[in-house]
This record gives C-alpha cells, sequence and structure tokens, in this order.
C-alpha cells in the first residue's frame, strides 16, 4: 500500500472513529438515572447553569439589572460578572463643587440569607427556596448547621430545611417564609429540624413491646406523642441524637395508633415529626404509594407534581393519596407536606 | 402547641429577636383582597393584591375562586410576582366574560403565617390588575366564592376553616387629574429576569404512556411568571440557529422522544424579560443505532476501496 493511500485511510479512520466516539458518547451532559443535564462549560460562549455568563452571552443581564446605573457589564474568565465597567450615578454635587464624578465605580452590597439552627449530628441537609432544591450541606457533629445562600434577588421566599438521620430516614420539612430585601443579609437562626421518627414494626400483637426510635440533636428531650387517646412518653436522647422508647403495648386497645415526636433543646422546642401508624391486633394492608413518593424514588419532587398532574380530577390508586375515590386538592396537599424537593 | 423560637436579623447585626409560635389547633385561615381604595375614577387602574393570613396553623395549599363586577372592571392582567405559592396547579385564568378569576397553588412544606419582624409582608398570593370601565352601577366589587379553599399543612389534606374578605368600591365619572398607570409603571422598570432553573428529563410508567418528559419551575420576584416557552432543536437546526418556540408547562410531553435533540426553555415574565434553561439529553444508543454505525462504516470502506481502486 502506498503511503498516500496509507494516509486517506487513516484519515477516514480516525474520522469515523471520532464521528462514532461523538455518537454514542457525546461530551456534553453526563447521566443521572432517568435525568440528564448539560454540564457547564467555561468559555463556551454559552451561559449554562452554573454559570453567570459566558463570554458575551450574559444571558440577559445588564448594569441595570445588578442595580448599578450605566455602563457595561462584561463576563470575567471564571464565567462570572465583571462589573467594574458598571457605575453609579454620579453623587448629587454640593453647590457645583462636586465634579470628577463620571467613573465611580459602585459595589452594590450583597443580598443574600443565612439560616443558623439545630439537625442531628453529621446530618445532611437540604435546603429548599420555593420548593426546589437551592443548596445540600452537613450538619456538624454537634447537630448545628450555618447555611448561607447568595445570589438571590429581593423577594418573598418560602425556604425549607430537611435533613436524613443516621438511617437513611427523612424529617418532616421545616419551613418559613420571609421577604429577602435587596443589599441586606437576612439571618435567620433558632431553626430546629424536627426529630426523625421510626417503629421497629407496624403490626404489633397487644402486650407486645413496641419500639419508637428517631434522631434528634444530642441530649434532648423528646416527646412521644400516642393516639388516638392521647399519651405523651419521654425519651432522651444520647449523646449521638439517638433516641428511643420502648412501648408497651398491653395499655392500649386493639386497633388503629399513631405516633408522633417532638423535641426539646435546651427550651429551643421542634416542631412535630411525621405521624406514623401501627396497628395493634390484625395485620393492616402496606400504603400505596406513601408519603405522595408516586415514582418510589424516595423524592417528592415536581415528577411527582407532574404524575398528580396527569391523574387530576380522575381516579388513580397511586396519586388518590387520601382515597377518596379521585385526585383532587387535598391530594396535592398531602404532597406539599412531604415535598422534599 | 407548636412552639418554635426564630431569631430574625438583617445584616449588620440588626437583632429583633423574635419568638415564633406554630400552635397546632385549627383555627381560620383567611383569603382578603387589600389594599382596595374607597373610590376609583374610570380609567383608572385598580391593582388587588389576593392574600392569605392564618391564625394558629400552618397551611399548603390554596383554591381561590374570586367574582368581580365584569360591567365596570376588566381585568387585565393577573401578577404572581412575590406570590408565596411557588407550584401552581391551575395557573391564573381570567374569564372577563363570566367575572371571574380562579387559580390552584401550593406551597412545599406549608406557610404557617407571617413571621414577627419579616421586613415584607410575606403573605401575597397574587395581584389582579383591573382597569375601571364605565360607571354602569357605579360600584366595583371583588369577591372570593364559596368554592375556594385552604388546606392544611398536616400530611392529610384536612380543609382549613376559611373566612374570605372580598372588596367594594365607589366607581365615578369625573377625572380629576391625570394618574398614573402604576402597572405599567411596574412593567418598564422590570428588568430583573426570572429565577434560575433547571430542566430534566423523565420518563414514568405512570404518565405519558411512559415516554419522555420534562419538568421545570421557576418563579419571578417583580412582575411575575407570564409563561414558558419551549424548543427542541435537532442538530440541523442547532448548525443553522434554527429555533422555532411553542408555548408550554411542565409536564412537557418531548416531541423527541429518541433524545436526540437539545432542549431549551424559556421563562418569560410579564415584563419581557426571559431566563433561559438548556440541556442536552444523554445519548442511550440502541441496537439499531449500532447498524446504523455499522453501514455508515462500511460505506466509508468501500469509498476507500473505489479512491484506491480508481488509482
Amino acid at each position: 500500500m502506498k503511503f498516500s493511500n496509507r494516509l486517506i485511510f487513516f484519515i477516514i479512520f480516525v474520522l469515523a472513529a471520532t464521528l462514532t466516539a461523538a455518537y454514542f458518547f457525546p461530551v456534553q451532559g453526563s447521566s443521572v438515572t432517568l435525568s440528564a443535564y448539560i454540564a457547564s462549560i467555561c468559555g463556551n460562549g454559552t451561559q449554562e447553569l452554573t454559570e453567570q455568563c459566558d463570554g458575551s452571552d450574559l444571558n440577559g443581564q445588564t448594569c441595570a439589572g445588578l442595580g448599578y446605573d450605566s455602563g457595561a457589564l462584561s463576563c470575567g474568565a471564571n464565567c462570572a460578572f465583571n462589573a467594574s465597567a458598571c457605575a453609579a450615578a454620579p453623587a448629587p454635587s454640593g453647590g457645583g463643587g462636586g465634579g470628577g464624578g463620571s467613573g465611580v465605580i459602585y459595589t452594590p452590597p450583597a443580598t443574600g440569607v443565612t439560616l443558623q439552627g439545630k439537625a442531628y449530628p453529621n446530618a445532611p441537609l437540604t435546603v429548599l427556596k420555593d420548593g426546589q432544591v437551592a443548596a445540600i450541606t452537613k450538619a456538624d457533629s454537634f447537630g448545628d448547621f450555618k447555611i448561607q445562600l447568595t445570589t438571590i434577588t429581593a423577594g418573598a421566599y418560602t425556604f425549607g430545611i430537611w435533613a436524613e438521620d443516621k438511617d437513611g430516614v427523612k424529617s418532616v420539612t421545616f419551613s418559613f417564609t420571609v421577604t429577602v430585601i435587596a443589599g441586606t443579609v437576612t439571618t435567620i437562626s433558632g431553626i430546629f429540624i424536627p426529630p426523625t421518627i421510626n417503629l421497629s414494626q407496624q403490626n404489633v400483637s397487644r402486650g407486645e413491646i413496641l419500639d419508637i426510635y428517631g434522631q434528634t440533636a444530642p441530649q434532648s428531650s423528646v416527646d412521644v406523642h400516642i393516639y388516638s387517646d392521647e399519651i405523651v412518653k419521654k425519651a432522651e436522647a444520647d449523646k449521638n441524637g439517638s433516641w428511643n422508647y420502648s412501648l408497651n403495648t398491653t395499655d392500649l386497645n386493639e386497633g388503629a395508633h399513631t405516633t408522633k415526636a417532638k423535641s426539646d433543646s435546651n427550651g429551643l422546642i421542634s416542631t412535630f415529626s411525621q405521624t406514623l401508624s401501627f396497628y395493634i391486633g390484625r395485620g393492616i394492608p402496606g400504603a400505596i404509594c406513601q408519603w405522595a413518593n408516586l415514582n418510589g424514588d424516595g423524592r417528592v419532587n415536581l415528577v411527582d407534581f407532574s404524575i398528580l398532574l396527569y391523574w387530576w380530577g380522575r381516579a388513580n390508586d397511586c396519586a388518590d393519596q387520601n382515597k377518596n375515590g379521585v385526585v383532587d386538592l387535598a391530594d396535592f396537599s398531602v404532597m406539599m407536606y412531604y415535598w422534599t424537593g | 402547641m407548636r412552639k418554635t423560637k426564630l431569631q430574625f436579623k438583617i445584616s449588620f447585626s440588626i437583632f429583633l429577636g423574635i419568638v415564633f409560635f406554630f400552635p397546632f389547633k385549627a383555627e381560620a385561615a383567611k383569603l382578603y383582597l387589600a389594599p382596595v381604595e374607597r373610590e376609583y375614577y374610570v380609567g383608572n387602574t385598580v391593582i388587588a393584591e389576593v392574600r392569605l393570613d392564618v391564625k394558629d396553623e400552618c397551611v399548603n395549599a390554596v383554591k381561590a375562586d374570586l367574582s368581580f363586577s365584569k360591567d365596570n372592571l376588566e381585568a387585565v392582567d393577573f401578577s404572581r410576582g412575590n406570590s408565596i405559592l411557588s407550584i401552581w396547579v391551575k395557573e391564573p385564568v381570567i374569564e372577563q366574560d363570566l367575572g371571574q378569576i380562579s387559580f390552584i397553588g401550593g406551597i412545599p412544606g406549608g406557610f404557617c403565617g407571617v413571621m414577627p419582624g419579616d421586613p415584607g409582608e410575606s403573605n401575597l398570593l397574587g395581584r389582579i390588575i383591573f382597569q375601571v370601565r364605565q360607571a354602569i352601577s357605579g360600584q366595583g366589587k371583588i369577591g372570593f366564592s364559596d368554592t375556594s379553599e385552604v388546606l392544611l399543612n398536616d400530611g392529610l389534606g384536612t380543609k382549613a376553616e376559611l373566612k374570605t374578605s372580598g372588596a367594594a368600591f365607589n366607581i365615578l365619572d369625573e377625572i380629576p387629574y391625570q394618574f398614573k398607570d402604576q402597572w405599567a409603571d411596574e412593567l418598564t422598570q422590570d428588568s430583573i429576569l426570572p429565577e434560575p432553573f433547571e430542566i430534566k428529563i423523565y420518563q414514568e410508567s405512570l404518565i405519558f404512556e411512559g415516554k419522555y418528559f420534562i419538568t421545570f419551575s421557576t418563579t419571578d420576584k417583580q412582575t411575575g411568571l407570564d409563561y414558558y416557552e419551549v424548543a427542541e432543536l435537532n442538530l440541523f437546526e442547532r448548525i443553522f440557529k434554527i429555533e422555532k418556540w411553542q408555548k408550554g408547562n411542565s409536564p412537557y410531553l418531548l416531541n423527541d422522544q429518541n433524545l436526540r435533540s437539545l432542549i431549551k426553555v424559556k421563562a418569560v415574565d410579564k415584563a419581557g424579560n426571559e431566563r433561559m434553561a438548556t440541556i442536552m439529553p444523554v445519548f442511550k444508543p440502541k441496537w439499531q443505532d449500532v447498524i446504523w454505525i455499522l453501514l455508515f462504516l462500511i460505506g466509508l470502506g468501500i469509498i476507500f476501496r473505489l479512491i484506491k481502486w480508481r488509482k
């Protein structure tokens, strides 16, 4: 084979191999189970999710949009806005003596939110901003956390925080609504994530011991409420935040009961945990699509909401959480309660 | 009693110190309109804020059905800007002929009332923008229908006891001065884009017959979100930068079920500011694709042979 033929063959081979590889393994995007996302590539001239800008693509932002009065916004090499050419309006001159106001660089104060509080030691925490995941972080070994959210615009937000305990059980979302003011850092402290709760079994014979347990802040006092006739029992959390109450079911009637818990850590009282059901006597059938997790992925988010919307006004065993025969506002409310983002 | 101590601080250590109560005892939730003046002139713009108050409880879902005097008032817009509702089952629908407006929305995790010390009034559901038309009856009325509902954040879908408070005002013919159109001013001043968001691709057996669909959601804190547009761009359209947009909502069933197209979603607010999100689906090859690749390689081989044979 002549050298020129070999060269042509080599070029065609490389071309074919490249096209094949590109066809099967596109460089953009990476797989996350059933979803996918485009990775941010700084320098490709296209603003992507984690970038403020990229090259000339400023994502529609301007100096005015950042709170300046004039100037030209540009994009830095790190794909963050460069506002050095933005300027505030010249300061009003006193009696004509001012002058030289042009070119004043104005740095607007940061707008942000700081969330501080208690969860469980080393617990993974998920922060929701208007129902969407805004941050994922971890509490320290004492269960304390401090989360700072930046790049936030002024306005009313509903923030939610939920934690996962050492056994992977999720807490109820602790949520609150607050207006964030431009140019201020709003700090909300004293947040106390409700305890997690779990049962050793869902069906027990009368007289059997039922363990009700979970995790909370270390050394907290836990009130365990048992219904239908309300009984309140006390449990103490250990240094890891683990708590347990062994319930003697002799004193309870046969039938369905529920339980939930709340914690007290040095006077800081949490909201209630999830409510769990248990049955003394004959067994009860397992719930379908429990806790509004309609697709069974362990999260309650927009996908579950999509499923709910799809079945809205119709009958569906899974989406019909309150079993009234139709998917309606009550089922939507159940979903909002269990929302994890 | 649900009791939590929250301390609240606005920058520079200005300490307001709040004790925050969340009792569980079920009390009434209240849907109301504010602020509405006593008198308006023909041609005035009336911005009626739909607000929610809760006392001693947390709620998470709202169904609001409003009626208004359709002969005197024209509902020209509905702003979701700064709404505490972040998930919308039914986006606001204005039916001018019937004099009705309705929407259904939710607050993930629940809404337990305005926190003491909150620098804003964080209980807005939305704002209805009315234009005052000819004064036929001389009075304008906006009210909530009995079908309105608010549900408790209790994980059971329990209805809250609901109170409502509408608004009534006189409409006068004479225009004493050149009035400002507050809504038009807001639209002009809003240059801030909707909040960033992301698109996710899913396939669920429970919906769309197991076909691929996308989800997306965002908010706009100023004039409010107006609509979404979706574009699916194949290779040809990407190369020649042809973008065919069509209005859509989440969940959106993808036209390209082979997941070869770049997907773009544009969130547009009432002032026309656009926030875009894109996603390139991960290509998962099927056995048919392997055949096409093999045919392509064989074709290349034949071309190479032909070139060699001619020489």
